[in-house]
C-alpha cells in the first residue's frame, strides 16, 4: 500500500530505463527532467505519514464530491469512482505553446471542413477528398446537409488524443468532434489535486484552468441565434445511465446551465422549448452530450428514445444552436487524416504542425494493397464508431486470424484504415505503492471562439495510463492531472466576460425526481424504522401480541395484503417477519426502496451538496448491487439490527441535510413536499392499523409504544404526559398536534404552505384543493374524543376518517404530477379542476 | 403533352389519443426533364400547427408538420397535377456499361455544373441502408452484362429478366425485407424488384438510384376506373455518362413510359418513404392509403 512508505528516493533506484522508450520524467542520460525538477524535490521531502494522508486525501475527495465513470451493465452498479493517480503529468510551458498552436490549427482546419461537408461539398467536389470517404460515413448525417448556419463557426468543443514517440515528438492519435467528453473530469482532478497538493499548485507555479471554463460560457452564450442578454443554455444529457453522467452534471452546475434529457425539450412553432415546473421557456443553445444520432427520433434513429422529435427541423430553422453541431461526428473518420496535411495546404495556406499516425485508406487501390501486405503489423480501424469491431492490433492476430480480416477488408475496402501503431511514451505512477512507468496518452480540450480568435485550449488535460501493454480500451486506465510549468497567463482569460451565476430552471423531470426521492427517503426510514421495532419485539417474546398492528402496518406499506406475505395460508408471525425484514430485493420492500430512492438522487445530482454525496455513497455502498448487507435475516440476528440503525441515521441525515442545503427555491419545495405528502401517507396507516386492532390493556400499550418508536417520538410523548403511552395521547400527538414535526396536520400544513408559493399567483392548484379538504377532515375530527377514554365508534369514525385522507394524499401526489410534471397535453390543456369538496 | 392529376391520401386511425404528432412527408412531386409539376398541395387534416416545406439534398420536395393537439385520427392528402413530355428525343451513342462505370469511377468533372449530379452518382455506387451489396444480386445482374453491351440494352435485359423470373405478390413483403430474401423466394413487390436491380448494379460499379411515383393504370376492359385503386410504384434510374438518368422498371420488364409519374429519388426507399412520423401518447395506428392517378388530357 501506498501508506506503508514515502516516495523518497524520488524517483526510486528501481525505475526501469525502458530501452528505446521516452519516459516523461526520467532521462537516462541527464536524471530528472527540468521541467519535473520543482515537483520531485518537493515530493522527495513529504514523509511516509504525510504521503499516505495525502493519498488518502485525493480518494476520499473523489468519492465525496460523487466523480464516477459508469461502465454500463457493470456488477458493481450505477458508478465507479474515479482513480486519480497522485502524480500528475508535467509539460514543459515553450513546448506546451506548440502542442497549443498545433491543437488550434487543426480545430480549425476541421472547422472548414465540417462547414465545407455539410455544405456546399467543394472538398468532394474538387477531389480533396474521396466521395466514398465521406458519403459512405455512418456519421455523415443527410437530414443535416445544408442544414448548419452558413458563416460561422461549427465546431465547437475540439479534443485530441496526443502521445510521445521515442524521439520525443508528440503525434496526434485521435480526433474527438463528435461530443468530446473529459474537460469536467480534468477540470475536477485539477480541484482535487488543489486541495491535496496546494504547495504545488498555489499561487503561479502551475498554469491554471480555470479561465477555460469562462471561455466556454463566453462561446455558448455567443452562439445564441437571437442576441439575448440572458440566453437560455442547456446541457443534453443521456441521463444518469451515461458513463460519463457525472460530467454532464458537473459542466452544468459549473457553468449555471439547465441539465436536461431528450424527453425535457420539445419542439414547438419551429424552437425548442424546455418544460419546466413554469411552463415552456425557450432554449437558445445546446451544449450536446447525447450521441447524434440520437437526437431526433424523426429524422435520425427512430428507435431513440433519448431524443427530442423535431430537433433537426429547429436546427434547419436556424432557432437554436448546438455545440456540438448534429452531423460533427464525421470528423472523428480516421480515413480522413492522410488527406489533412493537403486540406490544411488547401483550407488554410498552411502546414499541418502537429504530425498524425500514418494512416492508409483501404477505399484507395494502392493503400489498401499496402495495409493488405503488411497487416500483421498495422493498427486495423472501422471508418465507423460503434462497429462490432473495435481497433486492433495486427501483431495480436494469428494466422487464421489476419486472414479472416483480409476477407473482411476486401469485401468493405473503403470500411477500413490501417495504421502505423505508436509507440506511446512512459510516466511514473503509482500502483500498489510503488513507482512504476505506465504507458500514458493526453486528451487536450479546445473551444471555439470567435472566427478571428481561434481556439481557447484548455492549458492541461486529462492523462490517461496503464501499466504495461496497449492504451486501447479505457477499462483500466488510470488518470492523471497535468500541470504546464511554469505558469502561463491563459490567453482565454483576457476576453471572458465576468462569469454570473444565473439560476437555471428547474425542469418538470428534476422536478419529478426530487419530489419522488422526497417519498422514497421518507418510505425508506419509515419502513426502516418500522422493521427494527418489529425486530425488536420479536426480541422480547410476550410483547407478540402487541406486534400485530405494526406488522400489518408494515404489510400495507410495503404493498401486501394481509396474508399475502408470502408465509403461506397459516398466519404465522415469525414467518411473516422473516418474509418482510428479507434485504434481499423484492417489489415494495425496502431493499428496493433505497434503490429507488438511489435513482432519483442520480437524476438530479446537481442539486445535492457534497455532503448529501457523502452520505448517499454510504447508502450505495450499503445497499448497492454488491454490498455485503444480509440477504436473509433471522428476527434475532444482530447483524441486521446494525444495518437498519445505520441506514436510519443515513437517511435522517440526508433529509436534515436537504433541508439545510437545497436552497429555497422550487427545488426544494418539491422535494419537502414528497417527504411531507409520504409522511403523512405512513402516519395515516400506521394509526388507522392500530386504531384496527382493538387490542385494549397491556397489548394497546406495548402497541402504542411500539408506534411512538416507530415514529421517533416515544420520548417526546413521555415529556409531555409523563405516563404510559394510552391511545387519546398518541392520537393527539401524531394527528392534531400542528407543532409536533410527526403530526399528520403538520404534514399537511407544511405541504399546502409549499403548494400555495408553487403555484401560480392566482391559481389555486388541484393538488392545494385537495389537501385543504384533507386539512378540514382532520380538524373536524378533533374533538370527537371527549375523553381519555376511546371507544368503538369513536375508534371506527377515526379509522374511516385516515382512509379518506390516505385517498386523498394519494390523490394529491397524483395532482402535483398532473401540474408539474407532465407537459404531453401542454398546460393550457390541464384536466377540468375536480369538483369542490361537498361539505360546507 | 398529356396531363395527369395524381390524389394520394392516407388516413391514420389511432386507438388512443395522440397529443403529439411530428411528421414528415415526401408526397409532392418534383420536376424532372421528363415532366413538369403545374401545381401540388398538401392538405392535412386535422389542422397541423405547423407545416414548412423544403427541398432535400436529392432535390425532393418534403413537407415538415407538426400537430399539438390531442387527436385521434389524421388524413394527409397530396393533389398534383402533372404535365409529362413524352419518352423520345434522340437515344445518344451506345456506350458500353463498363466504360460507364469506369468514367464514374474516374476524377470529378472539372466543369463545376457537372460536380454536383458526378457526386449524386458516386453515392448511387455505394450500398445503402436497404440496399446492401450482395454477391448474390451482382451475380444475377451481370448475366444481363456481358463485356461491351451497350448499357441501356443490358438494363432492358436485366428488367425483362426480373419480371419474368419473379413473381409480382403484394403483402408477401414489407418495406425492410431483405434483398437476399426476395432472391430466395423469388416474389416480392417493386420496391423490392427495384431493390435487387439496385444491389446487383452499384455491385457492378454503376450508379443506380431509387425512384417512387405512380403509374397509371387502365382499368379492365368494360369496367369503370374505381377511385383509389392505383398505388404508389418504385423504379430505378441508372447514371449514363451523357448526364442523363435512364429509369427501368423491373416490375414490369421495361423502360418507363409516358404513364410513369416520378414523385421522389434516393438511395433506397429509406430515403424516400412517402410519409414518417413520431407520435407521443398513441402507441400503434392503422393506415389506408388510397391513390388515383386520372389522365385530364
Amino acid at each position: 500500500m501506498p501508506s506503508s512508505s514515502s516516495l523518497a528516493p524520488f524517483p526510486p533506484a528501481d525505475y526501469p530505463d525502458l530501452p528505446s522508450n521516452w519516459d516523461e520524467m526520467w532521462d537516462p542520460a541527464a536524471g530528472v527532467r527540468p521541467h519535473w525538477a520543482e515537483l520531485v524535490s518537493g515530493l522527495s521531502g513529504l514523509g511516509a505519514r504525510d504521503w499516505a494522508a495525502r493519498n488518502q486525501r485525493i480518494k476520499r475527495l473523489l468519492r465525496e464530491n460523487g466523480v464516477t465513470y459508469h461502465v454500463y451493465d457493470d456488477p458493481r452498479g450505477y458508478s465507479r469512482t474515479w482513480e486519480l493517480d497522485p502524480l500528475p503529468l508535467v509539460l514543459d510551458a515553450a513546448e506546451w505553446q506548440t502542442i497549443e498552436a498545433g491543437l488550434d490549427q487543426r480545430a480549425r482546419l476541421l472547422d472548414l471542413l465540417l462547414r465545407d461537408l455539410y455544405g456546399p461539398q467543394q472538398a468532394l467536389r474538387r477531389g480533396l477528398l474521396p466521395p466514398e470517404l465521406i458519403l459512405a460515413h455512418a456519421g455523415y448525417l443527410r437530414p443535416l446537409q445544408g442544414a448548419l448556419p452558413t458563416g460561422r463557426r461549427q465546431l465547437i468543443f475540439y479534443a485530441a488524443d496526443l502521445v510521445r514517440g521515442p524521439d520525443g515528438r508528440v503525434w496526434v492519435m485521435a480526433d474527438r468532434t463528435q461530443s468530446p467528453s473529459g474537460a469536467g473530469y480534468a477540470l475536477e482532478n485539477r480541484s482535487v489535486m488543489a486541495r491535496t497538493f496546494p504547495e504545488f499548485l498555489e499561487g503561479d507555479r502551475v498554469t491554471r484552468l480555470n479561465a477555460w471554463l469562462d471561455a466556454v460560457q463566453a462561446t455558448l452564450n455567443g452562439l445564441a441565434p437571437w442576441s439575448r442578454e440572458m440566453p437560455q443554455v442547456v446541457v443534453l444529457t443521456p441521463g444518469p445511465a451515461n458513463e460519463t453522467y457525472f460530467e454532464h452534471a458537473y459542466l452544468a452546475a459549473r457553468l449555471g446551465y439547465t441539465l436536461a434529457q431528450g424527453d425535457d425539450l420539445t419542439v414547438k412553432d419551429g424552437r425548442v422549448w424546455l418544460k419546466t415546473v413554469e411552463g415552456l421557456k425557450p432554449v437558445d443553445v445546446i451544449l450536446r452530450r447525447l450521441d447524434e444520432e440520437w437526437c431526433d427520433p424523426l429524422e435520425l434513429r427512430q428507435d431513440s428514445r433519448l431524443g427530442t422529435a423535431g430537433l433537426v427541423e429547429a436546427v434547419r430553422r436556424g432557432s437554436v444552436a448546438l455545440a456540438n453541431p448534429l452531423g460533427s461526428g464525421l470528423l472523428e473518420n480516421p480515413a480522413i487524416l492522410p488527406f489533412l496535411p493537403a486540406l490544411a495546404r488547401h483550407l488554410l495556406g498552411e502546414e499541418l504542425l502537429l504530425p498524425t499516425a500514418a494512416t492508409w485508406w483501404c477505399g484507395q487501390e494502392k493503400e489498401r494493397k499496402y495495409v493488405l501486405a503488411n497487416l500483421n503489423r498495422l493498427v486495423i480501424k472501422p471508418i465507423n464508431r460503434g462497429l462490432s469491431s473495435e481497433t486492433v492490433f495486427g501483431g495480436d492476430l494469428d494466422r487464421r486470424q489476419l486472414a479472416a480480416w483480409k476477407a473482411r477488408i476486401q469485401a468493405e475496402p473503403h470500411l477500413y484504415v490501417g495504421q502505423e501503431p505508436l509507440s506511446l511514451s512512459t510516466v511514473p505512477a503509482i500502483q500498489a505503492g510503488r513507482m512504476v512507468p505506465h504507458r500514458a496518452s493526453l486528451r487536450t480540450f479546445a473551444v471555439g471562439r470567435a472566427e478571428d480568435e481561434g481556439y481557447a485550449v484548455l492549458p492541461g488535460g486529462l492523462t490517461r495510463c496503464v501499466a504495461g501493454g496497449k492504451l486501447s480500451g479505457q477499462s483500466g486506465a488510470l488518470n492523471k492531472d497535468t500541470w504546464i510549468v511554469p505558469a502561463q497567463a491563459s490567453q482565454a482569460v483576457l476576453r471572458a466576460p465576468p462569469r454570473r451565476r444565473e439560476q437555471s430552471l428547474l425542469t418538470s423531470r428534476a422536478a419529478d425526481n426530487l419530489f419522488w426521492a422526497g417519498r422514497y427517503l421518507e418510505r425508506a426510514e419509515a419502513v426502516a424504522r418500522l422493521l427494527r421495532t418489529v425486530l425488536d419485539g420479536l426480541w422480547e417474546e410476550e410483547t407478540a401480541p402487541g406486534l400485530a398492528p405494526v406488522l400489518t402496518a408494515l404489510m400495507a406499506l410495503m404493498g401486501y395484503a394481509p396474508g399475502q406475505c408470502g408465509c403461506g395460508d397459516r398466519p404465522d408471525l415469525a414467518a411473516c417477519v422473516r418474509e418482510l425484514t428479507t434485504l434481499g430485493e423484492r417489489p415494495g420492500n425496502l431493499a428496493q426502496t433505497v434503490r429507488a430512492l438511489l435513482g432519483c438522487a442520480y437524476g438530479t445530482r446537481e442539486y445535492w451538496s457534497v455532503a448529501i454525496w457523502r452520505l448517499l455513497d454510504r447508502v450505495e455502498r450499503d445497499w448497492g448491487q454488491g454490498s455485503k448487507r444480509p440477504k436473509r435475516v433471522t428476527p434475532s440476528q444482530e447483524r441486521t439490527d446494525l444495518w437498519l440503525g445505520r441506514l436510519i441515521d443515513t437517511l435522517a441525515g440526508l433529509a436534515g441535510l436537504a433541508s439545510e442545503t437545497l436552497p429555497r427555491e422550487s427545488a426544494f419545495r418539491f422535494f419537502d413536499l414528497g417527504r411531507r405528502v409520504e409522511r403523512g401517507l405512513t402516519q395515516a396507516t400506521l394509526l388507522a392499523h392500530t386504531l384496527d386492532s382493538r387490542l385494549g390493556g397491556e397489548a394497546e400499550r406495548e402497541s402504542l409504544s411500539l408506534v411512538l418508536q416507530s415514529a421517533d417520538s416515544l420520548v417526546t410523548f413521555r415529556r409531555r404526559y409523563r405516563t404510559e403511552p394510552f391511545l387519546a395521547g398518541v392520537l393527539e400527538l401524531l394527528l392534531w398536534d400542528g407543532d409536533s414535526p410527526r403530526s399528520l396536520l403538520y404534514q399537511l400544513k407544511t405541504a399546502r404552505r409549499h403548494l400555495a408559493e408553487l403555484s401560480h399567483a392566482s391559481l389555486r392548484s388541484n393538488a392545494e384543493r385537495l389537501l385543504f379538504s384533507a386539512e378540514d377532515r382532520l380538524y373536524a375530527t378533533e374533538n370527537t374524543i371527549t375523553d381519555l377514554h376511546v371507544d368503538a365508534d369513536e375508534r371506527l369514525l377515526l379509522s374511516t376518517t385516515l382512509g379518506e385522507l390516505r385517498s386523498l394524499l394519494a390523490g394529491t401526489s397524483d395532482a402535483i404530477g398532473h401540474t408539474w410534471f407532465t407537459h404531453v397535453q401542454e398546460l393550457h390543456a390541464l384536466r377540468p379542476l375536480p369538483p369542490e369538496p361537498e361539505e360546507d | 403533352m398529356p396531363i395527369f392529376r395524381v390524389e394520394h391520401s392516407s388516413h391514420y386511425h389511432y386507438p388512443g389519443e395522440v397529443g403529439l404528432n411530428y411528421g414528415e412527408a415526401r408526397l409532392l412531386p418534383r420536376d424532372t426533364p421528363g415532366q413538369t409539376v403545374l401545381d401540388r398541395r398538401l392538405e392535412l387534416n386535422p389542422r397541423v400547427d405547423d407545416l414548412h416545406q423544403r427541398d432535400d439534398p436529392w432535390g425532393n420536395r418534403v413537407a415538415w408538420f407538426c400537430l399539438r393537439q390531442p387527436h385521434r385520427e389524421l388524413t394527409v392528402t397530396a393533389v398534383s397535377r402533372i404535365a409529362r413530355r413524352p419518352p423520345g428525343g434522340s437515344p445518344g451513342e451506345p456506350v458500353a456499361w463498363e466504360s460507364v462505370a469506369d468514367t464514374l469511377a474516374g476524377p470529378a468533372p472539372t466543369e463545376p455544373e457537372r460536380q454536383g449530379d458526378w457526386l449524386a452518382a458516386r453515392e448511387c455506387r455505394l450500398a445503402s441502408p436497404l440496399v446492401p451489396l450482395i454477391p448474390r444480386a451482382r451475380d444475377y445482374v451481370s448475366s444481363s452484362f456481358p463485356p461491351d453491351r451497350p448499357l441501356d440494352e443490358a438494363l432492358a435485359d436485366l428488367c425483362a429478366r426480373i419480371q419474368a423470373d419473379y413473381r409480382y405478390q403484394p403483402y408477401a413483403t414489407g418495406i425492410d425485407t431483405p434483398i437476399s430474401e426476395v432472391l430466395e423466394k423469388r416474389h416480392g413487390v417493386c420496391q423490392d424488384f427495384a431493390h435487387l436491380a439496385l444491389a446487383g448494379l452499384r455491385g457492378l460499379g454503376l450508379a443506380a438510384r431509387y425512384v417512387s411515383g405512380y403509374l397509371e393504370t387502365t382499368p379492365p376492359e368494360g369496367q369503370p376506373r374505381l377511385e383509389g385503386a392505383d398505388a404508389s410504384h418504385a423504379w430505378i434510374a441508372v447514371w449514363h455518362p451523357d448526364g442523363r438518368w435512364l429509369d427501368f422498371d423491373p416490375t414490369n420488364g421495361s423502360p418507363t413510359g409516358e404513364g410513369h409519374l416520378t414523385l421522389a429519388w434516393g438511395r433506397d426507399y429509406a430515403d424516400v418513404a412517402p410519409l414518417k412520423g413520431v407520435i407521443v401518447g398513441g402507441a400503434s395506428h392503422r393506415l389506408e392509403v388510397g391513390v388515383t392517378v386520372t389522365r385530364e388530357a
